[in-house]
């Protein structure tokens, strides 16, 4: 049976004034893709998925999306903490669904339940009372990942949610991912650096230098000529900021 | 005389309830968006606003008109011209705080100045007296602060999440946009209703000291607004009773005792409390 499509992007492209940020991309997001957009610095990949969200205006081409479609997100680690700021876990994962709500914005029994539900599946229910600045930088991303899946969200899309993490940590996330694609039937899609780590999990590689050069599996990105030379540059990367950290 | 016979004379006294009402109405509700400001790192717009404040009562006094009516008027309009800039002109918050604050500033006083100088009325709404608190400074205290304590209370969760963080907030559906507005309403109206207790120098402490003194504590962002409303609520009550006995400026004197305060529960976390 042919997968169906929940996003699909025309021809889309993004300026800023005379700068060509993504130019031309098309490519079509389905039921259960687990996706990484890869590319070097200033590729477009963060343009590329703020104007899926709607962040960012873009001056060319179409994105279409089913109203039914929901989407979480998780920014990207770095921007999101103030460390003094007072917002205690549970605070910031009802968050995730009451920020959606219209007035009053009350959380019913079964969203509540969801809450705990989405809490316990990523270990972090001990946390609740405590406030987010407090804890550690892993601890921090499962808090925010549980508030963008406390809405039951179709697609999720994360960016660089890793670049924090140490090595054993990131295997953590990925796993937890892992398991929302496959037994939640949670579609990602992700920016990364780390596609040395995320080539186990995902399905899909996209390789974008403000056009999309590439959009097959890892294995075939691992084979293609001209491309692969991005992951052996990147892994030695990473191994050099795992062997700093 | 002693002091509680002296504080007790002191509510014998309307203009001493006139002062502790309008005191607790504007600590409440400046408490209230404190937290936004502060978080958001905007706290300074207070500090701006009230220097655009001096120059609404200059106006308002030079043509002998309401000047809290006139400058309220004038803060909100240019609250929210402060934010417009900041969100079109590329200024960042403070340049555009800074800039607003000393234009205002120089006009107000260019024209206490062609007006015959500083007189008694302009210096008791530079640092607050509790004696020029009027019947209607305390029914448009109480009323305002009513409107801005049900507008974030109705707005709680959005104002929350674009505090945290503002692109979460818009991939969420909540029109930014139109909450910063309504914040920056919030604070224009804040910062006059507090004027005729704290003055216009000093009112911005009263947004920034209750929540920082707050967060020392609080663990939640529902626990330090109510942390704060509730020790700015009691700061205001003991810095009135204080303004009396000491004969001081009513503003002067409870920002005084928030810094103390403040500098207490700062030392007593840092050194006292077992971690």
């Amino acid at each position: 049976m042919d997968k169906q499509s929940l996003l699909s992007l025309q021809d889309l492209t993004v300026k800023y004034h005379s700068f060509t940020a993504v130019s031309s991309v098309s490519f079509d997001v389905y039921e259960r893709d687990f996706i990484a957009i890869i590319g070097a610095n200033g590729s477009g990949k963060t343009t590329l998925i703020k104007t899926i969200l709607g962040l960012l205006h873009y001056q060319k081409g179409t994105i279409e999306k089913n109203d039914d479609v929901t989407v979480g997100y998780l920014p990207q680690h770095t921007m999101a903490l103030d460390r003094f700021f007072p917002a205690t876990v549970d605070e910031v994962v009802g968050m995730g669904l009451l920020s959606t709500k219209r007035f009053p914005k009350r959380l019913s029994k079964q969203e509540k339940q969801n809450v705990q539900d989405v809490l316990h599946m990523l270990n972090i229910k001990a946390l609740v009372h405590k406030r987010i600045g407090a804890l550690s930088g892993g601890q921090q991303q499962r808090v925010l990942l549980a508030r963008a899946l406390v809405s039951n969200p179709d697609i999720l899309i994360l960016d660089e949610p890793t670049s924090a993490l140490d090595h054993s940590m990131r295997k953590q996330f990925f796993d937890i991912l892992k398991h929302l694609n496959k037994s939640h039937g949670v579609t990602i899609i992700l920016v990364t650096h780390d596609i040395v780590s995320a080539g186990d999990y995902i399905n899909r590689v996209l390789y974008l230098d403000q056009k999309l050069m590439f959009d097959g599996t890892f294995n075939q990105f691992c084979e293609h000529q001209e491309l692969s030379p991005f992951i052996h540059t990147h892994s030695l990367r990473q191994e050099k900021a795992g062997e700093q950290s | 005389m002693s002091l509680l016979q002296e504080l007790l004379a002191a509510f014998s006294y309307g203009f001493m309830w006139r002062a502790l009402f309008v005191g607790i109405a504007v600590a409440i509700s400046s408490s209230f968006i404190g937290p936004f400001l502060v978080l958001k790192r905007f706290s300074m717009i207070g500090h701006g606003l009230s220097h655009v404040a001096f120059a609404g009562i200059a106006v308002g006094l030079l043509f002998n008109t309401a000047p809290l009516i006139f400058s309220m008027i004038i803060v909100v309009a240019v609250s929210v011209f402060i934010l417009k800039l900041n969100e079109t002109a590329k200024l960042h918050g403070d340049a555009a705080i800074g800039l607003t604050a000393a234009v205002a500033m120089a006009f107000g006083t260019i024209l206490a100045s062609v007006a015959g100088g500083f007189n008694v009325d302009l210096f008791s709404f530079l640092f607050g007296s509790i004696l020029t608190i009027q019947r209607l400074d305390v029914y448009l205290s109480i009323t305002f602060s009513i409107i801005v304590i049900a507008v974030v209370t109705s707005l709680y969760h959005d104002l929350f999440t674009m505090t945290f963080e503002e692109d979460f907030a818009k991939v969420s559906g909540i029109n930014t946009k139109r909450l910063n507005t309504v914040l920056a309403i919030l604070v224009g109206v804040t910062v006059v209703i507090g004027i005729r207790a704290m003055g216009t120098l000093l009112i911005s402490s009263l947004i920034i000291f209750p929540t920082i003194i707050a967060m020392q504590f609080s663990r939640g962002f529902k626990a330090t607004i109510v942390i704060a409303a509730v020790s700015s609520v009691f700061i205001i009550i003991f810095g009135l009773m204080g303004s009396y006995i000491l004969d001081w400026p009513s503003g002067s004197t409870i920002v005084l005792l928030n810094g103390f305060v403040f500098l207490g529960v700062y030392m007593y976390n840092r050194i006292l409390r077992p971690q």
